[in-house]
Parts: C-alpha cells; structure tokens; sequence
C-alpha cells in the first residue's frame, strides 16, 4: 500500500469513528422535556398499593421501594416486602411506578393507549473546570396499553413512531430541535398534551 | 568440528539471503501487499472484537447488572481502543505522530463540542480520560502486536 492510500484510509478511519461516536442514540429529551407533575393516575382508587403481576392490588398505608447495596430491590408495603419479579409497579400517593427492570420503576406521567414513563437518575460527572457536579439523566419510556413491555425512546423519531396513527400529535412532535425547544419553554406541558391528543383518540384535549 | 558447524551455519545465512534475492517477492512480502491473513488476525482481535464489546456495552447500558463503571465508560474504552489500533495497523503498527494527534485532537474535541451542546451528549472530564487511558494502552501493547504480526520471520 504506498503511502497516498495509507493516509487516505486513515482520513476514512477518522470519518469512521467520529461518525460512530456521533451516531451513538444520545437521549435528546433532556430534564424538562415532560411535565412530570400531571396527575394522571385515578383519584378515586386509595393511593398506595402495590400492584402484582397476576393483576392484584394490594392495598397499605405506605408503600416504598428499597433497595439493597447488592442491587436487589424488593417492595414494601406496610412491612410486608414483595419481589420485584412479583410485581407490576405500585403506587404511592398520586404516583404509579411500573416495572421497567428488577431494580428500575420508572414514573407513569401520561396515561392511556399509550404510557409514558419517565426515570430519573443521578450520577457526577466532572466539568472541564475539574468541579464534580451531579447530572439528572431523564430516561424515557413508553408502553402500548397497561400490560405492554415498556419501551425505550430517545427523541423527536422515537415519539414520531408513537403516535404516527394520529395526525394532530405527530404535526405536534416533528417540528424540529429548536421549534420544539421553543414550544416547550411556552408550554411545559406541550409533549404531555401531543401524547394525550393521540390517547384521546386524536381528538384535542382540554 | 567447530569450523565445521561455523561454515555450515554461514552456508545457510548465504542460502537464505540468496533465495530472499533471488525470490524478492516470496509469498510472505505478496501477501502483505494483499490483506494478509496475520494482518486481517491484528485487525479482527484489536479493531472488530473491541468494537462489537463497545456496541454491546452500549446497548446493555441501561442494564443495571453490570457495574456503574462498566456500563458508563465501557463502549468510550473500547472505541478509543479500537480507534488506535486501527490507525496503527494502517500504517503497520509504526507510530505516525500526525495520525496519533488527529485522533487525540478527534477524541477530545467531541467531549468539547458536547459540553458547549454542539453535538448531543454530556461533556465529561472522565470521558476523556478514558479516551487517553485506552490510547496509552494500545501503544504500550504496539511492541508486542508489531512484533507478532509484522516483523518477518523467516
């Protein structure tokens, strides 16, 4: 190989990795994207229980997730502790928490044909000044009705995907980075409402 | 009897050297101007099997069974590794400074581009210490790999 073609490859390479690297599935929906304090869940019902994987609820006083410093997590409601490979989710005052993974319980945010769910996790990370400061990592979920596998979603496309049977919420969620920033800073409410419209049968909500 | 073997073993040299002349393009020197196959070995073990590790890190890593180091710094390890290598077995594992730079300049450039929110991501001072732990680590390695594979060995 003479040398010509060498640096040709590696100029190839170099467009290569970086391409990688770019394309690697960033989560576009940063802290803020949702509103992540609707209530969405039925007032009517008590407000904690845990909800099991045969569809029982079993109803408490308090209900609380733990977890141990091995990594295994377990529910427990009033003193009784569950398995998480027991259960569906619970709920806790005018929250439901599904089950993601054994240790993961994301927060449902909008209800109906299709859940969304959000999880928030902590983590430091250091500036380029050298200062450790703590990074809130939004990860988003989706699950088609209440018994669907929850599905992750990163941006604009994935929500596309969503709610591509219903016009009015996909012209709501393809509008393009800024566009939708910009919505998003009017409304904070703005993505909550595209996917309520496609739960209300496409149909505008209050 | 030591004259003998002294004579015998300048014998061989002689004979290795005039079939070396003789057949310049023996199959070992062909080869490499081919892809040859310790060549294609180099690149499957330090370029394709880091890269596959990296995509697999990348996609369990929302999988909490692996350690919080592993599923944070995994997939930037590995392609940093990957990266590297595959600039080094361009230029058959010889150090070219330009090429090293460009990919320093690359890696720390992205972590730069992504803390100013040019491109998507976080900025992380440990992501690019990661970059230049897995850069190091392929040029110490280099020795051993540019031995292995291209050095001829009659």
């Amino acid at each position: 190989m003479t040398n010509t073609l060498r640096n040709l490859h590696s100029v190839l390479a170099l467009v290569f990795f970086v391409l990688l690297a770019l394309g690697s599935k960033v989560n576009k929906l940063h802290y803020g994207a949702f509103k992540y304090d609707n209530i969405v869940e039925d007032m009517s019902d008590t407000t904690h229980y845990v909800l099991l994987t045969d569809g029982t609820k079993v109803y408490g006083q308090d209900v609380e997730l733990k977890s141990s410093a091995l990594g295994k997590s377990r529910i427990v409601c009033d003193g009784k502790e569950y398995s998480t490979d027991a259960v569906k989710g619970y709920r806790k005052n005018n929250i439901f928490y599904g089950k993601q993974s054994k240790v993961d319980f994301p927060q449902r945010i909008v209800r109906g044909k299709v859940n969304i769910y959000v999880l928030f996790t902590s983590s430091p990370i250091t500036g380029a000044n050298g200062r450790e400061k703590w990074y809130t990592r939004t990860t988003m979920y989706s699950q088609k009705g209440d018994n669907g596998p929850m599905e992750l979603f990163v941006g604009q496309n994935g929500m596309k995907e969503l709610v591509a049977d219903c016009p009015t919420a996909v012209a709501m969620v393809d509008i393009g980075d800024k566009k939708l920033i910009k919505e998003i800073k009017r409304d904070s409410n703005y993505l909550n409402k595209a996917f309520e419209i496609y739960n209300n049968d496409c149909k505008p909500v209050k | 009897m030591g004259k003998v073997l002294f004579c015998r073993q300048v014998k061989t040299h002689r004979l290795v050297f005039l079939l070396n002349s003789l057949v310049p393009l023996s199959d070992f020197r062909m080869a490499r101007n081919k892809i040859h196959p310790r060549k294609f070995s180099d690149f499957l073990i330090n370029v394709i099997i880091p890269l596959a590790m990296g995509v697999a890190t990348y996609v369990e890593s929302d999988n909490k069974v692996l350690p919080e180091l592993v599923r944070n710094h995994l997939a930037d390890a590995c392609w940093a590794y990957a990266f590297a290598s595959y600039l080094l077995i361009i230029w058959d594992r010889e150090i070219r400074i330009v090429w090293m730079l460009a990919m320093v300049v690359c890696a720390m450039g992205f972590e730069i581009l992504q803390s100013y929110h040019i491109v998507p991501g976080t900025g992380d001072l440990w992501d690019v210490l990661t970059y230049m732990l897995f850069f190091a680590l392929c040029f110490l390695a280099n020795p051993f790999f540019h031995s292995k594979y291209y050095k001829y060995k009659p």
